[in-house]
Order: structure tokens, then C-alpha cells, then sequence
């Protein structure tokens, strides 16, 4: 067993205001060089788990520990420097004037020196793509290439863990996959550990271990393919299965007997061809 | 009423240094009660597009024709105020825009900028807010105080009160969950369908318009590059896929699957259903 | 607005271009100290020549300085007007029915609309040659050493620079904003002033809300990237004083201590 990046243990949170925990009692472990997703619809308290394993909301109680250490209000800023989030919004996150300062952003505020702060805003820029950009201001680029900015400003601090809530969520089509890309090259090239935060199960075919919220709670916890056997139960809370799990569940209801366990258009593909020649 | 596009051409800062032409040669027509979705990607002119569908933006070429409105570029922006009242346009964050106190005001608050008056208005506010599916209790409080999914409906409510014969949806599910899409999209098939609303959707999802469109509008580079049904469009998903565009999954899958066995699929895959029925009928021929 | 020229920036790669901003800056500050020496033809030319010389440096057509001028043109025409018809100094010119134009009014006027221009001419060439945020970044080195009397000139200029950034954010924003209002029959160019108030604020609100709700996330994007204020942070951006730095603003001495000589 790989060692525990990220160990969460029985974490609520309330707001001030609000009738009930948006956070209850959640427990879940993330290994170093894992790729865990979670899942939930809007409103379902994921994106508060995000801002609560960052410090960035104080938790009613329960215990969230980064490798060794407990976060509390001592070791906040040492692991802030070991984590790293890219939110949702492509433009509220994007500090600097220029591709180059916004990317250098966290390393001024850790104190790099200069000289390895240009190599490092160099070699990250690089990792996401995007040198050809460097100098540009955010207006003259795409939401989707603004947030592999914010990937980069994350990456230039070497850290080792990520976290990606909802940093899909309002781009288009084209955005989505470079993004995706993005993590998905982080993750298996730099095997770095990757906790993705959305509400599209298309997102999570990849994904090591899938984490289901709902109502604040964790109600399940899986391989991607166990968690889309739950069918119909992930429909009651609002969310929806990948095309390809839907396509099989509808072939074998016509009688198709699909065994192999494909999650993807082309192991779908595969599957199909093969029961055509041996039919 | 009926939409004539005719030889559509709009340039913006135009006579500047910073000119840019976002449509030309555009021509298309669309019915009356039919429902249309204009597809392409980001900067092939599809918001320029639907902005000239309420005369917020005139051509700077060529006309545009809705119903017995005709916008050209020697058209005073005064005139085309009743236009607005008729084609209802619903942007992208539609929830950017309200600004009341309460959710009554704000829905009321087109309808009184067209002449309506008051006690007629705030009737056609609480139907509207009936049609978005939001209960009446709503009507009072502040909308900032509901969800995110709520305050779009309030938004899509504020457009419906105006009672428009068309309505214009610029990526009206942009953020929502699963859930959130499909009750939003089958809310506008319903409204369609109930009150004959000629509806125009543009979107990115293929799905959502190989589902709901009756006639799609495929927009590259500033004109059109094709129209027609979902059926005629997603035919030849190549020369959709070399336009750097989507297809629906399920034509995607059909096509991988053609490639990979070597013989056609007899239908056009459009749904999920449409999709099974014809593996079957793939598996039930004889063998090549 | 797209006309507007001034606070322009146009990039280039002159010797001004890559001048150290601190040096730009301080050079307009030095400039305008010395402008106020000049008070008869001879220290106006020496000014004047030096100006077109600063400006010919930049190496960017010379329309462009031109167009940015033409907006505050009616401005340097009227205070020349203002001055004509208001000084009464040395021999009378012309006399027209009631009106009657001095030479010291004429001289006046010249002097004064010239003084007006070249103070234009010189941020001209600051905004053309010089970045926001390269100004910014002068700002935050020329004032550091306020650091010392609690002035947060970090903060300060922190919060420029992201002013600079949002802009235009905003009014991409505020465009959007508009045409969902107009698309609900708001007029934003006419009409009583009722429905005028009525349009503004159907504009402001959502403006203010959507803004108030992005500073908050950008303040939460800030601090999970470990922003705690300007204590112990490097800097990206490096400032590099060169000898042309120097040169140039010892020119600018030259020119005063041309001024005082030639000045009566």
C-alpha cells in the first residue's frame, strides 16, 4: 500500500445561518499518487469539503491530515504550500496582469528567489502548454486556457497534492478537454495525487477512486465501475451516468451479453466487435 | 412570426483600425413555432448571431426580417424597441441580471418597461414564475436569497412575462448539474410544445440538439455552413468533426463501430434507443 | 473610446520602451517641476525641442502622439482664448467693437496653451512607452521607503495592479449587463428621468453584487495560494536601472540649468 497523502476523519461543517451541517461526519483517505473524485450534485457540500481541506473554512470538528501533519491554525500556511486548488471560476482566481506573473503569484508569496522562480514559472508553464502565452493578459484568452494557467500557478510550487473543484464546470466543450488533459497528464506522467471535485460522472471514468456526496454526506465510495453499477440510485441524487454505462445497460436489457467491464467509447467499441465475429 | 436572414454581414468598430467582420453572407430562415438550434464553436459568430434577433445589434449589411419588423443598418435603435418585446432573449448567466428587491419586481419589471400596467403585469409574473416550475411563496423573497438553479428560473420568468412569440436561449444549462440540465432543457421542450414558442437554442451540447432541435443552424467562421434536420447534419459526422466541432456520443459510437467492423449501421442513431435498435439490427444481418 | 489614445500604451522596443520605469517616472515628476522655469521664447523652444526629442525616441509613428491630442485640443484652444482676451499687457493689436487684443495677451496665451501641451506631450510618452504595470511597479520601488512610516505601499500598489487586471473584466461585464436589461426593454440612451434612474440601477446592482462576489473569491484564490501580505515576498519582476536611465535624467538637469540661464 502506497503511503496516506490526505486522511480526513468524521469532518463537519455548519454555516453561520444555516439550519443544518452542510458538512456531516465525513471520512474518506487519499493515497499518495492516486487520482480520487469526488461526486455530487450542487449543493451536495463537495466544493465546502475543498475550502475545509485547504484551511480555507475553520471545520466543526473532525480531524484532516496532509501527509504527517494535522492541520490546524499553526500548520495552515506549511500546507498550503504542499496543496494546491484551482476553483471554478476561470477569471476570479486569475491574480496577475500576464500569464508569467500569474503563474509566478504563489511563488512570490512563498519567497522564491528570483532566479529559480523563472525557471520554475518556465517549466510549468511549459507542462500545461501554454508557452506560447506567456506574455499575454487573461481578456485575450479562453476560460479553458485560463484555468491550465491556474493549474501552472499550482505546479510552479511543486506540491503534492491538487485539488480541482469543479475547474470544468463553466467551460465549454473544448475548455473541458484540455483541462482534463491537463490533470489527467499531471496525474499518470507526474504522478501527482489529484483530487477532482465535479458533478459530471464523464469526468471520473478515469479517476482511481470514485467519493459520492450527498447532503453532506459521503453515501458511497468505489472504483469508478462499482460506483456506476449503483444505476438508478445515482439518478435520485441528481446525477446522471456516463453515456457508455448507458449505452450498456440498454444493450443488455435488449438481451446483448456484455461482460467486460468497458467504461470508454473504444473499450464499448472493442466489446462490441468482438461478440460480432464470434456470433 | 417568421425570421429572414438576408445577405448579413456585421462588422464591428467599424471604419476603425480595430474593424472586425463576425458575420458575412449570412442567409437563413427560420418558421414560425419551430424549434431551431444554432451550433458552433466559441467565436464563429453565434453570439453576434442571436444578438441581432431583438435588434441589439444591426447589421452593418444586408437585412434582417422578424415578423413585420425590418432591421437594416438605416434603422433608428428607437424603432426597435417593440421588436424587444417579441423576441425574448435569455443570456448565459441569465442570474447576472436581477437587480430587485424581490422576485415579483424583477419579474414584472420587463413587462412594465414595455407599457403593460401593473396589476396585469404582476399577473403575468406569477404565471411566468408557474411555467419555470417555481412555487408562489418565491414571489416575495429576495432573489438573491435562492439557490443558483432557482435564480435562473426567476431570470428565464422575468424574459417569459413579456409574453414574446420567440424566445432565444444562449446556453441556458452553462453550470447547472445533470439534473439541473435536463429539467431546464425538457422545461423549454414543454414550452415550445404548450405555448407554439418559436424557440432558437444555442448550444454546445450535440445532444441537446440532435434531441430537442427540430432544424439545426451550424455556424464556422462568421456564416453558415450548414442547415438542416439533426438527421441531415449528423449524416456526415466527419465533416462535422473536421470543423473541430462535437457530434452527439451516440453518433460518435456508431461511427467508431461502423469503422471498426466494416459495415454500415441503418439508422441514424440521433438517442440512445435509436442507437440499440440499430446494433441489433447490425447483429441480426448476415455476416459480409 | 477606442479613439482614446491617451493612457495608451503601444508596444515597441525603443531605448524608451525598455527604460526602467522608475526613471520614466521620475523624469515626468522632474519635468513638470521644471516646466515652471520657462518663461520666454527662447526657454519655451529649448522645452519644446526637448519634448519632440523625448518623443521622437519612442520611435511610434507620430499619429499616434497626434490623435491622443486631439480630444484636449478645444482645451488648449480655449485657455489660448481665455488668455487673449483677458491679458492686458504691452502694445494693443487689434481692436473689434468692444474687444480690444493686447500683444501681451497673444504671448500669454501661446505660452500658457504651449506649457498645457507639453504636459500632455509628456504623459503622452510616459503612457505610450510604459505598461500599468510597469508603472505600478515603479510606484511600489520609488515609495518603499514610505514602508518605514507604516504606509502600505505594498497593498497599495498590490491593489492597483488587480485593478488594472479587472478592467477589462468589468466592462466586459457591464456590456453584458446592459444588453440583458436592453433585451427587457430598457432604454439606456433616452427617456424621462425616472426611467433613466430605473436603467442605471437595473445596471449598478447586478454590477456591484457580481463584483463584490468576485473580490470575495479572488481573496480566497489569493490566500490559498499563500498570499499573507508583503512581508517575506520575492518579486517576479525585476527593475534594472541602466546608464541611459541615468543619462537621460541627467539631460533633464542640463535642461534646467539651460532654463535658468536662459529664463528673464
Amino acid at each position: 500500500m502506497k503511503e496516506l497523502a490526505l486522511s480526513v476523519k468524521n469532518l463537519s461543517f455548519q454555516y453561520p445561518n444555516q439550519p443544518k451541517e452542510s458538512v456531516r461526519n465525513v471520512t474518506f483517505q487519499v493515497r499518495k499518487g492516486e487520482w480520487v473524485a469526488l461526486v455530487g450534485h450542487n449543493g451536495s457540500g463537495k466544493s465546502t469539503v475543498a475550502k475545509l481541506l485547504m484551511g480555507l473554512l475553520k471545520a466543526k470538528s473532525g480531524v484532516i491530515k496532509i501527509f504527517d501533519t494535522i492541520l490546524n491554525e499553526e500548520t495552515i500556511w506549511d500546507i498550503r504550500k504542499r496543496m494546491g486548488i484551482v476553483f471554478q471560476n476561470p477569471d476570479n482566481q486569475f491574480v496577475g496582469t500576464t500569464v508569467q506573473d500569474d503563474v509566478a503569484f504563489g511563488l512570490e508569496n512563498n519567497g522564491v528567489p528570483r532566479e529559480q522562480m523563472i525557471e520554475r514559472v518556465r517549466a510549468a508553464i511549459q507542462q500545461v502548454g501554454m508557452e506560447e502565452f506567456l506574455l499575454k493578459e487573461p481578456h485575450y484568452l479562453s476560460g479553458g486556457q485560463k484555468q491550465r494557467v491556474a493549474i501552472a500557478g499550482i505546479i510552479a510550487l511543486q506540491p503534492d497534492l491538487i485539488i480541482l473543484d469543479e475547474a470544468t464546470s463553466m467551460l465549454d466543450p473544448k475548455g473541458r478537454r484540455e483541462v482534463l488533459e491537463a490533470i489527467y497528464n499531471l496525474n499518470i506522467k507526474q504522478n501527482m495525487t489529484v483530487i477532482s471535485i465535479t458533478h459530471d460522472l464523464e469526468e471520473v471514468v478515469k479517476a482511481d477512486k470514485v467519493i459520492v456526496m450527498n447532503e453532506g454526506e459521503v453515501i458511497a465510495e468505489g472504483t469508478p465501475l462499482q460506483i456506476f453499477s449503483l444505476g438508478e440510485k445515482l439518478e435520485e441524487i441528481r446525477l446522471d451516468l456516463p453515456f457508455v454505462m448507458k449505452v450498456r445497460n440498454e444493450l443488455k436489457k435488449v438481451g446483448f451479453p456484455l461482460q467486460l467491464n468497458s467504461v470508454t467509447l473504444e473499450e464499448l467499441v472493442d466489446e462490441l466487435w468482438t461478440l460480432y465475429l464470434n456470433k | 412570426m417568421d425570421i429572414i436572414f438576408e445577405q448579413v454581414e456585421h462588422i464591428y468598430h467599424a471604419n476603425s483600425p480595430f474593424a472586425q467582420r463576425a458575420l458575412y453572407d449570412v442567409d437563413l430562415s427560420i418558421a414560425s413555432g419551430t424549434y431551431v438550434a444554432i451550433i458552433g464553436h466559441t467565436g464563429s459568430g453565434k453570439s453576434t448571431l442571436l444578438q441581432h434577433l431583438n435588434g441589439l445589434l444591426q447589421p452593418t449589411n444586408g437585412t434582417v426580417m422578424i415578423g413585420e419588423h425590418t432591421i437594416t443598418k438605416a434603422i433608428k435603435p428607437k424603432q426597435l424597441k417593440p421588436l424587444r418585446r417579441k423576441v425574448g432573449i435569455v443570456f448565459q448567466f441569465p442570474e447576472h441580471q436581477l437587480f430587485e428587491e424581490t422576485v415579483e419586481k424583477d419579474v414584472c419589471f420587463g413587462p412594465l418597461n414595455f407599457g403593460v400596467p401593473e396589476e396585469e403585469a404582476k399577473k403575468k409574473a406569477k404565471e411566468a414564475l408557474s411555467l419555470v416550475g417555481l412555487p408562489e411563496e418565491v414571489l416575495n423573497q429576495s432573489p438573491f436569497d435562492l439557490s443558483g438553479g432557482q435564480m435562473r428560473r426567476v431570470a428565464i420568468a422575468g424574459i417569459l412575462a413579456m409574453e414574446p412569440d420567440v424566445i432565444v436561449l444562449d446556453e441556458p444549462t452553462a453550470g447547472l448539474d445533470p439534473r439541473g440540465r435536463k429539467e431546464m432543457m425538457e422545461m423549454f421542450a414543454r414550452l415550445h410544445r404548450e405555448k407554439k414558442l418559436t424557440t432558437i437554442l444555442v448550444t454546445h451540447s450535440m445532444e441537446d440538439a440532435a434531441k430537442y432541435a427540430d432544424h439545426l443552424i451550424v455556424m464556422h467562421k462568421g456564416t453558415v455552413w450548414k442547415t438542416g434536420t439533426p438527421q441531415q447534419i449528423f449524416h456526415d459526422p466527419d465533416a462535422l468533426l473536421q470543423l473541430g466541432l462535437d457530434v452527439p456520443e451516440t453518433v460518435l459510437l456508431k461511427r467508431k463501430l461502423e469503422e471498426k467492423i466494416g459495415r454500415e449501421i441503418p439508422s441514424p442513431c440521433l438517442t440512445i434507443d435509436q442507437l440499440v435498435d440499430g446494433i441489433k439490427k447490425l447483429f441480426s444481418g448476415g455476416n459480409p | 473610446m477606442m479613439n482614446m489614445m491617451i493612457g495608451r500604451y503601444v508596444p515597441g522596443n525603443s531605448v524608451i520602451h525598455r527604460m526602467d520605469p522608475r526613471a520614466k517616472l521620475l523624469l515626468v515628476f522632474m519635468y513638470v517641476g521644471i516646466v515652471f522655469l520657462a518663461n520666454n521664447s527662447a526657454t519655451y523652444a529649448v522645452l519644446t525641442i526637448f519634448t519632440l526629442v523625448l518623443l521622437l525616441l519612442l520611435q511610434v509613428p507620430f499619429s499616434f502622439v497626434i490623435k491622443g491630442l486631439r480630444p484636449i485640443l478645444w482645451i488648449v484652444l480655449f485657455t489660448f482664448l481665455l488668455h487673449v482676451f483677458m491679458t492686458k499687457e504691452g502694445a494693443v493689436l487689434y481692436q473689434i467693437g468692444e474687444l480690444t487684443i493686447y500683444e501681451g495677451g497673444i504671448r500669454q496665451g501661446i505660452f500658457i496653451s504651449l506649457r498645457f501641451l507639453l504636459f500632455i506631450l509628456i504623459t503622452t510618452w510616459l503612457t505610450i512607452s510604459t505598461t500599468p504595470v510597469e508603472v505600478t511597479d515603479a510606484v511600489e520601488s520609488l515609495f518603499g521607503p514610505l514602508k518605514r512610516f507604516r504606509v502600505p505601499v505594498h497593498e497599495l500598489a498590490l491593489m492597483m495592479s488587480i485593478s488594472l487586471r479587472f478592467i477589462p473584466t468589468l466592462m466586459e461585464e457591464t456590456e453584458k449587463i446592459m444588453k440583458a436589461q436592453a433585451a427587457r426593454g430598457v432604454d439606456f440612451y433616452g427617456g424621462p428621468l425616472g426611467e433613466r434612474i430605473k436603467a442605471m440601477i437595473s445596471l449598478l446592482v447586478p454590477l456591484f453584487i457580481h463584483s463584490f462576489k468576485r473580490a470575495e473569491e479572488l481573496a480566497i484564490a489569493m490566500e490559498a495560494r499563500g498570499y499573507r501580505g508583503g512581508e517575506g515576498r520575492t518579486k517576479y519582476r525585476l527593475l534594472t536601472w541602466r546608464w541611459f536611465d541615468t543619462c537621460l535624467l541627467v539631460s533633464v538637469l542640463a535642461v534646467a540649468i539651460l532654463l535658468f540661464l536662459l529664463r528673464s
